[in-house]
């Protein structure tokens, strides 16, 4: 395996977990928001008080 | 003499008998099984295929029930004894419904000598074919799980845990699992590398040798450094006779051995005993450890309680006081150390 190709897979691990990390909670609030009827307020979803 | 006339398959699949009453056939309801059982089996012994297919429909007909996963084998147990459930300190757990399928988590957490207040955000989402579960903390620590079900008997699994603070805490799990009819395989990778193909990989099988026994294996391989390789193999067993009590034990590797007993002793008690060996002279650990677990679960609380052979006494009370409120209490008491902990927390939903 030469080392532009294990180059360009160590890029895309980086990226990927940078990704992962920072938009997975985001992502799962999205998907939550859409498939739930009715719409919950968004503020329920980041004051634990509300 | 009056012979009963002979059921017809209908294009509808209604057999029309006149005056008999056989149950209808597997061919008259217009169904045509994968395996056909009712065919007369004229062994074919000129044909290899044909030793498969036989074994195939002698498990068949034995009609075993499926085993379960390989790594939840002692559930049971997972739920009656207190180590899952323990914790220290002061804590809030808010959970928020916000639909049938999405909720979101706050986890409070008071501080400790040796450990700072923590805040816990957490989001799932869970469908029939997904679920997905992530969690993230003030020290932006991340844990993420993703379940999903190709088709109802495939399913593929990952787990990512990410630390800001320490990077060998990070991993990343794939694991994909097919259930059987009688019998639960499973693929397993951690931290898998397609750079040097570092990373440990498992493999396990489980499989009913009878309607109340399990016998399974697991295989792990295991690649720390590139050049650097290392195998085990492990078996388990999982005895159940009857709806209220099950038999585990476990090996991994040569090294380690655990046994378990859970038993339903009425609709309100649990009790579970656990022994666990440990045999690794290389790495100087001799030792081995039992402990006896019961679990109360009332109409309105859930006690647990917990005994070790190193000295170890704990209990958990769990008060539910309102509809979606409700108080929980620990305490460890650590009688050879002299180390005791207490734990007071809350968890409300809404």
């Amino acid at each position: 395996m030469n080392d532009t190709v294990k180059d360009i897979i160590v890029k895309g691990t980086t990226a990927g977990k940078f990704l992962v990390h920072w938009g997975y909670i985001p992502l799962i609030l999205f998907i939550g928001y859409r498939a739930s009827n009715p719409k919950p307020m968004l503020s329920r979803i980041i004051n634990p008080m509300a | 003499m009056e012979y009963a006339s002979p059921p017809v398959a209908d294009k509808g699949g209604q057999s029309q008998t006149a005056g008999s009453m056989t149950a209808p056939t597997i061919a008259d309801l217009g169904l045509k099984p994968k395996f056909d059982l009712e065919e007369e089996l004229h062994f074919k012994f000129w044909n290899p295929l044909h030793y498969y297919k036989a074994l195939n429909q002698h498990r068949m007909r034995l009609d075993l029930p499926n085993p379960g996963q390989f790594e939840f084998l002692n559930k049971e147990l997972k739920t009656t004894m207190l180590t899952n459930f323990m914790f220290d300190g002061g804590r809030a757990d808010l959970a928020k419904l916000l639909s049938q399928n999405f909720q979101v988590m706050h986890t409070f957490q008071l501080g400790q000598p040796g450990q700072p207040s923590s805040f816990e955000f957490a989001g799932v989402y869970a469908d029939e074919d997904t679920m997905m579960h992530g969690k993230m903390d003030t020290e932006f620590n991340f844990q993420g799980r993703l379940n999903h079900a190709l088709t109802k008997k495939l399913q593929v699994k990952s787990q990512a845990q990410f630390s800001t603070t320490e990077d060998s805490q990070s991993m990343f799990q794939l694991e994909s699992e097919y259930t059987g009819s009688d019998y639960t395989s499973n693929v397993k990778a951690i931290n898998p590398s397609l750079v040097d193909g570092t990373g440990i990989y498992m493999a396990n099988y489980l499989q009913s040798i009878t309607s109340k026994l399990g016998i399974g294996a697991e295989l792990l391989y295991q690649s720390p450094l590139p050049k650097v390789q290392e195998t085990s193999i492990s078996f388990a067993m999982r005895y159940q006779p009857s709806v209220d009590r099950a038999w585990v034990a476990q090996t991994q590797g040569t090294n380690m051995l655990s046994m378990s007993y859970w038993r339903k002793i009425s609709e309100k008690c649990e009790a579970a005993a656990e022994l666990q060996a440990i045999n690794a002279p290389s790495y100087g650990r001799r030792e081995a450890s039992c402990s006896v677990g019961v679990k109360y679960e009332f109409a309105a609380s859930t006690v647990r309680a917990m005994a070790d052979s190193f000295g170890k006494v704990s209990m958990l009370l769990e008060e539910k006081i309102a509809p979606g409120f409700s108080f929980l209490i620990s305490g460890e008491l650590d009688h050879l150390k002299g180390e005791n902990k207490f734990g007071v927390g809350l968890n409300l939903e809404s």
